[in-house]
């Protein structure tokens, strides 16, 4: 490892702009406690546990206190035994119950596994279940009557237990603990969703008379307290202060060598990390590879196995790993890992999680993964078990990489983003309330997450789902109203992909319907293991895409564009020369084609259209506006304001995803007139190209009016309040985008500040026209 | 919270465009104070024309209201009209799945009920419970109606007297449909029901023996096979739902009593059918 480094740093000194090395640091380690049943404390050393660590003994000791807690500690602190120390006890001594949620299948099974060692261990007899999808149904009987601990993900909490609770009265009577594993995960809408099926638990414990104790864990994160809380609706004891020993890491902030240092062109993430890949391989030790998309993961591990597994007789030393691929094929490669079997796994944030893959010596990261805490997670998977570590972070030319990786001291020093929810979204509420009233009648008076929701039973009325009879309102509709809410997506309905080559229909992955849009239109390339196969006939009604297996030496990309409406104004400002708004707005979005990208020359070798449904959504957003004649005044053409336009628009997104802590995805932007006669977008030649109503190019020069608007907004039907705080700090905002352009070293602009230059033009200067354009607004 | 939301006049049709196709007017924009106020009494106006306001037309369904909420239609079947209809059965019965032991007719339990809907779930709604025994030398129906909710717990106390005697019950699809679905209203409403006895499943024995040589193995299909009784003039049982809850809307009282004696058909269906089956 320390050789590997030491090469690093001497062969590719321009490339690494910056260095953190944390030494290894002894643990802190207090007693057993003395009160804890004899079994478990001979099972705990059997399994070579003689003391606890002092995060461990904090956790006990207010699980003992009967207060509801939080741990957040880093990957690997031994997490785990701060909640199946005390639910093991109390299930020992006084037969209590306990559920368990995970973000996923395949951590549960984890757990169960084990829980399982720990009972073997002492012989302890207590019986630990898991409950999901693949639970067969003879098998559900014995979990709901049987089990002491039963551990489960929120989305069957949500559609199979609680709407069937009288099933498990028993479970919920004897329910004393119920511990959230991984919390940290559990934001934005999917957070929302959750905190609203927490919701709907507490209600149903209530029913049976139970008041179960809360025990979470989450990842380093800002607020880990404060989210808990929200998510919980609980007060919460927030355990942070780790006493794990920890081994040696270093972590490199590498930034690929310019290629055009005048348009801020650099190499790409991509062909970094397959090298630096490479050469751990090469060193003999053991690497995870991160990838931002599903797409660069199918890329890197095509590139690696051209490198590694050309010789198809010796057995797969590089494998990918992603959502989309089918259980068993994650659950092989799961196996595999842990058996050393493989060198290089290439994940997308899948692997983010605590899923058990052994111990990995390096970790490369293909792009900032977005958020501090994220990117803290993903290094924490190399190094596990007290062992030397390297982690490299690899910025791609995104605005965000090369402002992170510019800026070695924001990561180093800032703390982690806080993770958000809004509980209380209108639409995710409205799902929640009509699946609490199937699970039991509202009575008058009856509160939902502390609000009054009278407005929303009646409307329930007014559809026919409810009927209120004297002081309460019952569910009288023929549906199942938790099949219709889905947790994880905007929109239900996940799209598989059928492989028909060979007259033979095998289902090869699954694709969730957001992203259905820009990775299954006909035409496209679909990657599985690197594998390509090419779609050639989508149903979008039916969620199906058929493909065929294919030799190509290109991949496909989307092109989309977005088209905006103001509907309400909520709030106008002054803001310089213009105005700023908070609203609400309808946005539409359509992939009108894709490009065919060949590998490793990374040139455009053609086109094709799509032709598949806009994607529609009505939300609330933010948005900044200029009266034509402020523009008149400093602008010489409508393509240069359009350029600035542009250019603001990139910057206030970069600074905008900053601030409010949120995944780029999470926020839209859209250049658009106010009155929304036209749209603008960057072309594929890097300028700027406006379209009218019905998606056709128009020439600036000829509009009559030209009222340029910036919009940034929630990219949730409804919103999911990102906007509004991004409204009240919009000085900050401003500046924070101003100071990004302007401190920007490149010329005419580049991906770091306004957006990639294509093509330099005699005295055009896009990032010119985005300062002037910040600067009339402030 | 939005600011939309707080609006309570706003709130319902911002739900609405929000969960329809997004529509390109504003939905925050209010109405003017008078014209929301004439909305409001529209509605209220209405909704007493449709009977909810509080007078219920209740005087068509048969039956008496034994408790709030629930309707009880209790009749003897006089022996001309049993025997016109085929409900007889011998005194003390022998099937082919006792051995040797014989139940005498007045321990059983005939049952069928009426929900509104098939999801399942603990919102699936019981709204009638019919009942067949064999009580002092004749054969007596009951049918309990849930006319509104409300009723749900009295239905279920209802369903605890029944099995009071333990009886041996006799349904068609029974174990995986009604009964689970009446226990699960009996944990709602902490009824203590008694461990599930004694219960003959028809639909085992019919789909054992015709599964190959029927198209399939529905009530009415064993009726009419076994028999030789076809269902005339019924009401599909797959309109229940939608009788029930025209009722609750509507107070329109037709549809719901055809499910009743739709009910009764399949009480005295699910009777012919084990006289097939006992010896």
């Amino acid at each position: 490892m320390a050789a590997l480094v030491a090469r690093l740093r001497r062969k590719y000194r321009g490339c690494i702009t910056g260095e953190a090395y944390v030494a290894a640091s002894a643990g802190r380690h207090e007693a057993v406690p003395d009160a804890i049943d004899a079994r478990l404390a001979a099972a705990l050393a059997t399994r070579g546990v003689r003391s606890l660590y002092s995060h461990q003994a904090e956790a006990w000791r207010t699980v003992a206190e009967g207060r509801h807690l939080v741990i957040a500690t880093p990957t690997a602190s031994g997490k785990t035994l701060c909640f199946n120390g005390p639910v093991l006890d109390a299930a020992l001594k006084s037969q209590a119950k306990a559920l368990y949620l995970f973000p996923t299948k395949a951590l549960a099974q984890d757990q169960v596994a084990e829980l399982m060692e720990l009972n073997r261990a002492g012989e302890l007899g207590v019986r630990a279940y898991t409950f999901d999808g693949d639970t067969p149904s003879d098998a559900r009987q014995a979990v709901r009557t049987k089990g002491d601990i039963v551990v489960t993900n929120p989305d069957m909490l949500h559609q199979a237990i609680l709407p069937h609770h009288t099933k498990w009265a028993q479970f919920f009577q004897s329910l004393r603990y119920v511990v959230i594993d991984e919390v940290h995960s559990y934001r934005g809408v999917f957070g929302s969703h959750v905190a609203n099926v927490l919701r709907r638990l507490h209600r149903i414990c209530a029913f049976y008379g139970a008041r179960p104790q809360f025990i979470c864990c989450s990842a380093t994160i800002g607020n880990p307290g404060a989210h808990a809380e929200a998510l919980t609706g609980l007060p919460m004891h927030a355990i942070t202060e780790s006493g794990a020993p920890r081994g040696a890491s270093h972590l490199l902030f590498w930034n690929p060598p310019p290629v055009n240092p005048d348009l801020g062109i650099r190499a790409s993430a991509r062909s970094q990390v397959s090298k630096l890949a490479r050469m751990t391989l090469k060193a003999g030790l053991k690497a995870i590879l991160f990838a931002n998309s599903r797409l660069m993961v199918e890329v890197l591990t095509k590139y690696l196995k051209d490198v590694f597994d050309h010789d198809p007789r010796k057995p797969a030393r590089v494998r990918a790993y992603r959502g989309g691929y089918l259980p068993e094929e994650r659950r092989l490669t799961e196996r595999m890992m842990r058996a050393g079997a493989i060198d290089a796994i290439v994940s997308t944030s899948a692997l983010e999680l605590g899923v058990d893959i052994g111990a990995l010596d390096v970790c490369l990261l293909c792009g900032y993964p977005g958020s501090i805490a994220a990117t803290r997670q993903r290094l924490g998977r190399a190094g596990r078990r007290q062992q030397a570590a390297l982690g490299v972070l690899v910025a791609s030319s995104d605005p965000l990489d090369q402002f992170v990786v510019r800026n070695p001291s924001y990561f180093l020093e800032q703390s982690p983003e806080q993770a958000r929810i809004d509980a209380d979204q209108l639409l995710i509420l409205l799902d929640h309330i009509r699946c609490a009233a199937f699970e039991l009648p509202f009575a008058e008076g009856d509160r939902y997450g502390g609000r009054e929701i009278r407005e929303f039973l009646e409307y329930l009325v007014e559809e026919g789902l409810l009927h209120r009879d004297g002081p309460r309102w019952h569910w009288i509709a023929d549906s199942y109203p938790a099949n219709a809410v889905n947790l994880r997506s905007v929109a239900d309905g996940n799209f598989v992909v059928v492989d028909r080559s060979g007259g033979k229909q095998t289902i090869i992955a699954e694709v969730d319907y957001s992203s259905a849009a820009l990775t299954l239109y006909e035409g496209a390339i679909y990657m599985v293991q690197s594998v390509p196969w090419q779609v050639e006939k989508l149903d979008w009604v039916g969620r199906k895409a058929y493909v065929t297996r294919t030799h190509v030496d290109y991949y496909t990309d989307a092109i989309d564009y977005t088209k905006l409406k103001p509907l309400a104004e909520f709030g106008v400002e002054r803001a310089g020369a213009g105005e700023a708004v908070h609203g609400e707005a309808h946005v539409v979005r359509r992939v009108t084609g894709y490009k065919k990208i060949r590998y490793y020359s990374h040139e455009n070798i053609g086109y094709g259209p799509v032709n598949l449904p806009d994607q529609e959504l009505q939300t609330t957003a933010m948005w900044w506006r200029l009266p034509p004649a402020a523009l008149d005044r400093v602008f010489r053409t409508r393509f240069e304001a359009l350029d600035g336009f542009l250019g603001a628009a990139y910057a206030l997104h970069t600074v905008a995803t900053l601030l409010s802590m949120c995944e780029p995805r999470d926020l839209g932007k859209a250049v658009g007139s106010g009155d929304s006669e036209w749209s603008a977008e960057v072309s594929a030649k890097g300028r700027g190209q406006i379209r009218g109503q019905g998606g056709e190019a128009v020439d600036p020069a000829t509009l009559e009016r030209f009222a340029p608007a910036v919009y940034l907004y929630d990219n949730y039907p409804g919103g999911i309040g990102l906007s509004r705080p991004l409204f009240e700090r919009r000085a900050e905002l401003l500046s924070a985008a101003r100071a990004l352009v302007r401190d920007c070293r490149c010329g005419p602009g580049c991906p770091a500040c306004v957006g990639p230059i294509l093509a330099t033009e005699e005295g055009r200067s896009p990032k010119a026209n985005a300062l002037t354009v910040l600067d009339l607004l402030a | 919270m939005n600011a939309a939301a707080s609006q309570p006049g706003g709130l319902r049709e911002r739900l609405r465009a929000l969960r329809g196709a997004p529509s390109t007017t504003p939905v925050t924009e209010g109405l003017d104070a008078e014209w929301r106020d004439r909305l409001v009494r529209l509605r209220q106006l209405t909704r007493e024309r449709a009977g909810q306001g509080g007078l219920r037309p209740v005087a068509s369904l048969p039956g008496r209201e034994v408790a709030p909420g629930l309707l009880l239609d209790e009749r003897r079947l006089g022996s001309l009209h049993a025997r016109l209809a085929g409900i007889e059965l011998p005194a003390e019965l022998s099937v082919p799945w006792l051995d040797e032991r014989t139940v005498p007719r007045e321990r059983l339990l005939f049952f069928d009920t009426e929900t509104s809907g098939l999801c399942g779930g603990v919102g699936l709604k019981v709204f009638l419970l019919g009942v067949l025994r064999y009580e002092d030398d004749a054969f007596v129906m009951r049918q309990y109606l849930m006319r509104t909710p409300g009723g749900e717990g009295a239905l279920v106390r209802a369903w605890q007297r029944e099995l009071a005697d333990e009886p041996v019950l006799v349904s068609y699809n029974g174990k995986r449909f009604d009964w689970p679905a009446l226990s699960t209203l009996a944990t709602l409403h902490g009824v203590a029901l008694p461990a599930a006895g004694e219960h003959w499943d028809l639909l085992y024995p019919v789909r054992r023996a015709y599964r190959k040589e029927w198209p399939n193995c529905r009530l009415v299909t064993a009726e009419e096979r076994l028999t030789g009784r076809p269902r005339k003039a019924d009401l599909p049982g797959s309109e229940a739902p939608r009788a029930w809850r025209e009722y609750l809307a509507h107070g329109h009282t037709g549809l719901l009593s055809e499910v009743m004696r739709h009910n009764r058909y399949d009480l005295e269906a699910l009777l012919r059918i084990l006289g097939h089956f006992a010896r």
